[in-house]
């Protein structure tokens, strides 16, 4: 369906009875309104004044202009460290993230046996508490009693890396950890539903065609589940880049900044450094390039996401 | 044994994930019954014995414990003026301390609301990075209460300072009678900022300034028993090597656990060669020194070519229940103790075997240990000023020193510890020792722009580069961290 604009029609024009009806509806949302305003909207124009400022909290803020900014491009070296660790996070996470619960979910629209115990089985992961997650992995992960190197060790006779306590293995097991608890959720249920919405008949008619599986899949299945595909991808995006909560549990950053990711560091300079204004700024260039990434897959989207209904 | 590579633990993960979709599309087969763990019974409900909070007013009886030996000592020396009608002091501190340190957050403030009829009312902080956030919004919304804990640890004490959040102590020493000879120099010297003095000391640690040693284990290893004071860097080495057990990549028993994941163990190991990590203006770092270097090779040396050092897959960096637990199984012979990680290594040993403590080696032109102080400060949103810092007093004078000792087992920063604490808990060797540090202190490198946190968090990222082995310690890491390290140093002030 084709968006339309909708004029409302000004306020003058309207009967009594519809400004009524309008200040109702306004009353009944405004709960919403002023939440929106006080801890959505204010903080975040706050924020972007801050950002422009030397603002350490307990002072008022000093106008520095684009400083900060200038500052996190060309003179804080762990700000291209931490956009490093964070870009490889989401180029791992998002596509493995995304493969992951499309593949859990053609299996549980296959219709076999103990299809609910599997569902709940996949999805339960996603309700676990991070931090509960987090702690769960720490032990499973550990080196000498975990139960990740006995298995390797039963296994295959090799030691089993450090993990989280390696350099070159903490960024991965973290990963994991993040894919552990995202592969099964909601991203599933999404691209389950739209799985589900595929009607049977075009199945029914592409095997009297001759089509075959693979065939089946690129030409049916894949093109009617792209809004699900371009959804999931949009908020794994999203999301990725604000990965904090197992690197800030677990890791701490570490090993010698293996895992300081992009949200650490916004948090480690406007929480611990009471840097406010400088973690505004982190705050607004992440806003920034999410918005960019965003905008550039709705453009990118016209290309491969088939919307039937526009049609 | 092999280490396994991250690409042959990514195709043996392909190989059993594909395995599993497998069995899973094939269907059929039944769930396995998984076979049913037996319950464990829940663990007893034990009532707490402490006597009741502080908030509660007079706490009736939380005296008796503590009024033996020092029964002469005033239970208050400075009181408030009185009021007509009582009032209630909002007291921040560190969450669970009233758990943890009883004395210091149950038994020591009783006895101040039993002597001036007012109540404390304990509002608990998340301790660690949570705390100076919490206090810095309390501030801004001009909420904070009467009296606060800092620390100089992570500088959050100098921040507050900086941002008039703390009373200065001038004006209430002389009206008390209280002088400032009653602590340690470097306490005083530490908590004088811009000529005024801000807070009262509640302790004053040197970190860690000295090793315990299981004496079980240098008798199997035929060691004799070492002295106190004196021993040399090479002692410590020599020792850690003939006590280390087991096969390199995996010992059974550690020679020496050295502290290096901390910026106040770094520093002293620094100052006990000589020198420091940061010049005294808290400007530049100092880690191009000969003695810094000293101290880089002694712990690679015991990390990467001895092998008789926990790596973190070991023991976790700064666990300190994790270490005790080691030393406490014999799995650790020497290891670096901080002042604060006592409790948990007598609880953790008891007697299961001798043990004693020597001082950290260092050097005949050493500087003194790290002045690590702890206060109560009243801070300058409080209406009762006059009541807030007879507070802090009674959590830093005589009494409070032996009730410290007593119940928590460690030391003020008093001069007059030992005397105050009586002679039978004097006796005690870590006591003694500990109050020989305290009294070598120094008072700790401040960066100027206040981002000790930062300063800290680079210097341990970048060593932890070198002990799990990914850089040498050679002139260009520590060229490479001296940049690091003056780039934080030159960042605008906090």
């Amino acid at each position: 369906m084709a968006a339309r604009a909708v004029a409302l029609p000004a306020w003058r024009s309207l009967t009594p009875a519809r400004r009524r009806e309008a200040l109702q509806g306004l009353l009944f949302i405004s709960p919403w309104l002023v939440g929106f305003l006080a801890f959505t909207a204010y903080p975040m124009l706050a924020s972007l004044y801050y950002s422009f400022s030397a603002y350490k909290i307990l002072a008022p803020p000093v106008w520095v202009g684009l400083r900060n900014y200038a500052y996190a491009f060309n003179g804080d070296p762990l700000f291209w460290l931490s956009v490093q660790r964070t870009v490889i996070w989401v180029v791992v996470t998002v596509p493995l993230g995304i493969f992951g619960s499309l593949l859990a979910a053609v299996l549980l629209n296959r219709g076999l046996k103990g299809t609910n115990l599997y569902r709940t089985a996949f999805f339960l992961p996603s309700l676990t508490p991070t931090v509960a997650a987090a702690l769960l992995w720490t032990w499973i992960l550990n080196p000498r009693f975990g139960i990740a190197n006995a298995a390797i060790e039963g296994l295959t006779g090799l030691r089993g890396p450090n993990w989280l306590a390696d350099i070159d293995w903490a960024l991965p097991s973290l990963a994991m950890i993040s894919l552990w608890t995202a592969i099964g959720g909601n991203r599933m249920l999404i691209f389950l539903a739209g799985l589900q919405g595929i009607p049977q008949e075009l199945y029914e008619a592409a095997r009297v065609d001759g089509a075959g599986p693979i065939r089946t899949w690129w030409n049916i299945t894949v093109p009617l589940i792209s809004p699900a595909i371009f959804f999931n991808l949009v908020l794994g995006i999203i999301f990725s880049f604000r990965v904090f909560a197992f690197a800030f549990v677990v890791t701490e950053g570490g090993p010698a900044r293996a895992t300081y990711f992009y949200a650490l560091h916004l948090y480690t300079m406007a929480f611990r450094s009471f840097d406010m204004g400088y973690g505004s700024a982190l705050a607004w260039i992440l806003f920034l390039t999410v918005l960019v990434l965003t905008v550039l897959n709705m453009q990118l989207s016209k290309r491969w996401v088939y919307y039937e209904s526009l049609r | 044994m092999a280490a396994i590579s991250r690409r042959r633990f990514l195709g043996l993960t392909a190989a059993v994930g594909g395995g599993a979709l497998l069995a899973a599309c094939g269907g059929g087969a039944p769930a396995p019954t998984a076979t049913p763990v037996p319950v464990a019974k829940p663990f007893a409900t034990v009532a707490p014995t402490s006597a009741p909070v502080a908030a509660g007013g007079a706490a009736g009886g939380s005296t008796a414990s503590s009024a033996g030996a020092n029964a002469a000592e005033p239970l208050i020396t400075a009181k408030p003026p009185q009021r007509p009608e009582p009032i209630t002091l909002r007291f921040h501190f560190r969450a669970g301390g009233d758990k943890s340190e009883p004395a210091i957050y149950v038994e020591r403030p009783g006895e101040w609301s039993q002597v001036t009829g007012h109540k404390i009312a304990l509002e608990p902080i998340p301790s660690g990075k949570e705390y100076p956030p919490k206090i810095v919004a309390l501030a801004t919304a001009g909420n904070l209460g009467d009296l606060m804990f800092t620390s100089v640890s992570e500088a959050n004490h100098f921040f507050f300072v900086q941002n008039k959040l703390i009373e200065p102590v001038d004006d209430y020493l002389p009206k008390y009678n209280i002088k400032k000879e009653e602590w340690v120099s470097a306490i005083i010297k530490t908590l004088t900022i811009g000529g005024k003095m801000y807070g009262m000391p509640k302790a004053s640690n040197p970190a860690e300034a000295h090793f315990a040693i299981n004496l079980k284990l240098f008798e199997e290893a035929g060691l004799k028993k070492p002295e106190i004071y004196g021993n040399s860097f090479d002692d410590l080495r020599n020792w850690a090597i003939k006590l280390t057990k087991g096969p390199p990549d995996r010992r059974d028993v550690y020679g020496i656990y050295s502290h290096t994941y901390a910026n106040q163990a770094v520093t002293n190991g620094v100052r006990a060669r000589g020198a420091d990590l940061i010049d005294a203006a808290g400007e530049k770092s100092l880690v191009d020194s000969p003695q810094f270097n000293d101290w880089l090779q002694w712990n690679y040396k015991l990390y990467r070519e001895d092998k008789v050092h926990p790596m973190p897959d070991v023991l976790k960096p700064g666990d300190s229940n994790a270490l005790a637990g080691m030393f406490a199984a014999g799995k650790i012979a020497i290891s670096q103790i901080h002042r604060s990680w006592m409790v948990a290594f007598k609880t953790a040993v008891g007697d299961k075997f001798p043990w004693m403590f020597v001082q950290h080696p260092k050097l005949p032109n050493a500087k003194g240990w790290v002045a690590n102080i702890d206060t109560h400060s009243a801070t300058t949103q409080s209406k009762y000023k006059d009541e807030a810092f007879t507070l802090t007093y009674a959590l830093a004078d005589r009494r409070f020193a032996y009730v410290v000792a007593k119940g928590q087992g460690y030391l003020t920063g008093r001069v007059d510890n030992l005397e105050a604490i009586g002679p039978e808990l004097a006796k005690d060797p870590f006591l003694q020792i500990q109050q020989k540090c305290t009294e070598e202190e120094e008072p700790w490198w401040i960066a100027k722009n206040l981002r000790q946190l930062e300063v800290e968090a680079e210097l341990l990222n970048q060593l932890d580069t070198v002990w799990l082995g990914k850089r040498p310690p050679d002139k260009a890491f520590i060229g490479d961290l001296k940049k690091a390290l003056d780039d934080v140093l030159a960042k605008p002030p906090l």
